[in-house]
């Protein structure tokens, strides 16, 4: 067990790694009712391509099997795991994205029976035909709900327009015909070769005695036996330098265009704390020259093309990576235009005149990432799979150099591998 | 247990103060209560925080507040439009980091304070109007806004639904009002309105975080919020009577129909019941365990979400879910079904305990949010019933099975809206 205090947050971070590789980490958070914890796997939407530790033949997944088997180990032989949890007086939820299965709850009291019911129906798979056959019913509709949906719709037009091989451009709960091929034995086979201890992480927060929750932990996996798997292989295609598709047009009923625009970032072998640099440099970036306090911004919105509904983002993973603007605008054809216009000709003035301001409000976004249990849990697995522990995240952004930021905006917004994605009111 | 509280301050009836170390940053809101009247007054008062916000007297355009807001750490500004019963409340938010946790020296707090109140009470004023630039500009916005609903299918089902339902009644209001009326609101109009809402309008002033003693005893010597009438609603009907149901039926290419169900309770938050129609909710369409989300989702697999709600200003509850359309006959019998169940006393003892242990477990874990908190004020003030989430959580634990089912058999349902495709 290792013990991180971090006096400028006033915060602290206990660290443990049991024997079957599961690894531990706990804030204590003294005053505080709310206890909150998080079982996160190491396997999301992309991971529909791998060697199977078994018997090494390649499996091929149906698209959004890991959403699948997410819903699917809420089900149990006798007793539904949410009343489980509702009995303890906890509330149990989970989520999918493209890297990870995330299985939580949040609870006021009883928190070790709650603890031990969580890594329980996580490590206690059943599935059969029948109870198969009734989730697909409840997923088809989930499918129909984001379908409804005209940014997630037009979000994902416009991560198949970015990637032609990279699984990410698949929707995260696949497909209606995707699901409805799903078998037991194709949850199975993704089960035991992704949800062994060693590729799970636990995240605690909340007024807790850490070394009483690790023996407690200790104790249940010692009761169990896991297979010696190594973790499994993954694969991903190699994805082209250019990107599939420039320009997707979609109609739909909604009350005025929505534009999504995207850069592709081709990915080289890099470090984990350069990737994490890199996102927030170009974050930064992206705040100076198209943020909120920006001239660009300010000049749209004066001429009427752009609304407080424009948003962008840059998103940077150790595998694929993107900038993304996107907003909502009755003059699309201006936005599209005025945007690349801007993008493509950044006045470097304009980074040095603003850099120690903005480098300043994700100085507070970080100390307020505290404030909040499952944002504080999502945002530190995100980074611990990368290698970092969340406090080092302060040094980072304080190690933000000007230069970068300069270095980056002249080669970030290549035409060449931009996309757009645009939804038009149904006639 | 946290005893987290709001108190008054100085005597001055209007200021509630929330003293906490907790959190990492300090939370400052303003509000001010318009009665819903008619749909011009309702835009407009959805129309003048968006102006505002546009640009005051000492920060005359929006990217000058932004940076000044980026300059004090990242400092969170908005403005909201809420409907609690019969009312529009209009909330001014601030939200700071605690200067402690800041490695530079810094008046964050008193700096940001300034920033926003500049913005409330010291507009950029021309010609005795707003800013005609902005305020054409931010009328257009709002118009699209508004507009904006058909986005969101599932709003936009609870509020065709609620619109329908109210028809008659204030509450039929759309919280940011009509598109068709926004186009006879004058400059000069608004500004008045503007005017009268400053002087007028009840309004409170809540503070929630570690705020220096210097700062919160000198507050009404850094504000323009002048003393008035706190919050607290006068002005809403509760319907509750018998009448047929309406059926309403919206064709629109959708992948996916969506069945909202109106009723009336009858019940609002300064009855004894309430407590009663919190567990009821969450026993038949609060949460995971709900008999709803068992019968129609788990069991049938009819649906991916199905949940109620409850609005305990005006006494509604709300049963929304996205199904097939073919099914909707068979969803709404269901719902019947489980209604008069519960009415009929037929649920379980653990189901009865894990209703009220639900909404405890979420009424305790409100005290470690600056916003739950004030959130669970800002009803009890606008209801005239303050109260702590501890006392509203000692109201939930005296709750018997009796008092459910009595609260099963009150409930009346209204009206029942379908949105479907049109083949």
């Amino acid at each position: 067990m290792e013990s991180i205090y971090n006096k400028n947050m006033d915060e602290t971070l206990v660290k443990a790694k049991l024997d079957n590789g599961l690894n531990i980490y706990i804030f204590p958070k003294k005053d505080y009712v709310k206890q909150y914890a998080m079982l996160s796997v190491d396997f999301g939407s992309n991971d529909i391509d791998f060697i199977d530790v078994k018997n090494g033949r390649r499996r091929n997944m149906p698209l959004g099997i890991a959403h699948f088997l997410e819903h699917q180990l809420f089900e149990d032989k006798e007793e539904s795991i949410f009343d489980k949890f509702a009995d303890l007086g906890a509330s149990a939820n989970a989520y999918t994205n493209f890297d990870s299965t995330n299985y939580l709850f949040s609870s006021s009291s009883n928190f070790e029976d709650s603890l031990i019911n969580l890594i329980e129906f996580v490590q206690e798979p059943y599935f059969s035909d029948e109870n198969v056959k009734k989730e697909k019913g409840i997923i088809v509709q989930e499918i129909k709900m984001y379908q409804d949906n005209p940014y997630w719709k037009s979000y994902f037009n416009l991560l198949s327009a970015l990637y032609s091989e990279h699984p990410v451009k698949n929707d995260i709960a696949g497909t209606e015909e995707s699901v409805m091929s799903i078998t037991p034995e194709d949850l199975y086979i993704c089960y035991y070769n992704f949800y062994l201890p060693s590729n799970m992480d636990l995240i605690l927060i909340g007024d807790l005695d850490p070394q009483r929750i690790i023996n407690l932990i200790r104790g249940n996996q010692a009761r169990k036996h896991f297979p010696h798997f190594k973790n499994p292989v993954r694969i991903i295609k190699e994805e082209p330098e250019k990107v599939a598709k420039k320009l997707v047009k979609e109609k739909m009923n909604i009350s005025r265009p929505m534009v999504q625009i995207a850069f592709k970032d081709p990915v080289k072998n890099e470090e984990p704390t350069q990737i994490i640099k890199k996102e927030y440099i170009v974050n930064l970036l992206l705040d100076i020259v198209f943020g909120r306090s920006s001239k660009n911004y300010n000049q749209l919105y004066d001429q009427g093309i752009i609304d407080n509904s424009f948003s962008c983002t840059y998103h940077k993973k150790p595998d694929y990576a993107y900038v993304h603007l996107h907003g909502e605008s009755n003059k699309p054809d201006q936005m599209r235009r005025k945007i690349k216009e801007k993008l493509v000709d950044i006045d470097h003035d304009e980074i040095s005149e603003n850099f120690q301001r903005i480098k300043r409000k994700y100085q507070g976004s970080f100390i307020r990432l505290f404030n909040n249990f499952n944002h504080l849990a999502a945002e530190f697995i995100n980074y611990r799979r990368l290698g970092i522990d969340i406090f080092e995240l302060a040094a980072i952004i304080e190690n933000i150099d000007l230069e970068e930021l300069i270095a980056y905006s002249d080669k970030i917004f290549n035409k060449d591998l931009m996309v757009e994605s645009i939804i038009l009111n149904e006639d | 247990m946290n005893d987290l509280e709001f108190k008054n301050y100085q005597n001055r009836f209007n200021l509630h103060h929330l003293a906490t170390d907790k959190f990492k940053t300090n939370l400052i809101q303003i509000y001010f209560m318009l009665p819903l009247e008619n749909e011009k007054e309702a835009v407009m008062n959805a129309l003048i925080p968006s102006v505002l916000e546009r640009g005051s007297k000492n920060y005359n355009d929006n990217q000058l507040i932004k940076t000044e807001l980026e300059n004090l750490y990242g400092s969170n500004m908005s403005s909201n439009i809420l409907k609690r019963g019969e009312n529009q409340i209009l909330r001014f938010s601030l939200e700071m980091v605690n200067e402690k946790f800041l490695t530079h020296k810094s008046n964050l707090t008193v700096d940001a304070f300034n920033l926003l109140n500049d913005i409330i009470f010291n507009p950029l004023i021309e010609k005795s109007k707003f800013k005609e630039k902005y305020f054409k500009q931010e009328k257009e916005i709002l118009k699209q806004d508004i507009l904006s609903l058909i986005n969101d299918k599932y709003s936009f089902a609870v509020e065709n639904c609620l619109s329908r339902m109210c028809k008659n009644e204030k509450y039929g209001i759309y919280k940011m009002g009509s598109v068709s009326v926004l186009d006879q609101i004058s400059n000069q109009e608004l500004f008045n309105h503007y005017q009268k809402i400053i002087n007028q309008a009840k309004r409170s002033l809540f503070l929630v975080g570690n705020f220096k003693s210097s700062f919160v005893d000198n507050i009404f010597a850094s504000t323009e919020l002048k003393a008035g009438a706190d919050i607290f609603d006068e002005n809403t009907e509760v319907v509750y009577q018998d009448k047929e149901i309406d059926f309403y039926e919206q064709l629109l290419k959708v992948n996916q129909a969506r069945l909202s169900i109106g009723f009336r309770t009858g019940i609002t938050r300064k009855q004894p019941d309430y407590y009663s129609l919190l567990v009821f909710n969450s026993l038949i369409g609060g949460s995971t365990h709900s008999r709803l989300f068992q019968e129609i989702r788990e069991k049938r697999s009819l649906a991916y979400y199905v949940s109620s709600s409850i609005e305990t200003t005006k006494g509604l509850l709300l049963i929304n879910s996205g199904i097939n359309a073919e099914n909707h006959e068979k969803v709404i019998e269901l719902v019947k079904q489980e209604i008069a169940a519960v009415a009929a006393g037929d649920f379980s003892e653990e189901e009865f305990m894990r209703s009220k242990k639900s909404i405890i477990n979420h009424l305790k874990q409100d005290l470690d949010s600056n916003k739950s908190l004030s959130a669970h004020f800002l009803l009890s003030l606008v209801n005239n019933k303050k109260e702590s989430i501890n006392q509203t959580i000692n109201g939930v634990e005296a709750v018997s099975r009796e008092d459910i089912i009595s609260v099963a058999k009150k409930l009346k349902m209204d009206t029942i809206y379908l949105l479907k495709s049109e083949d």
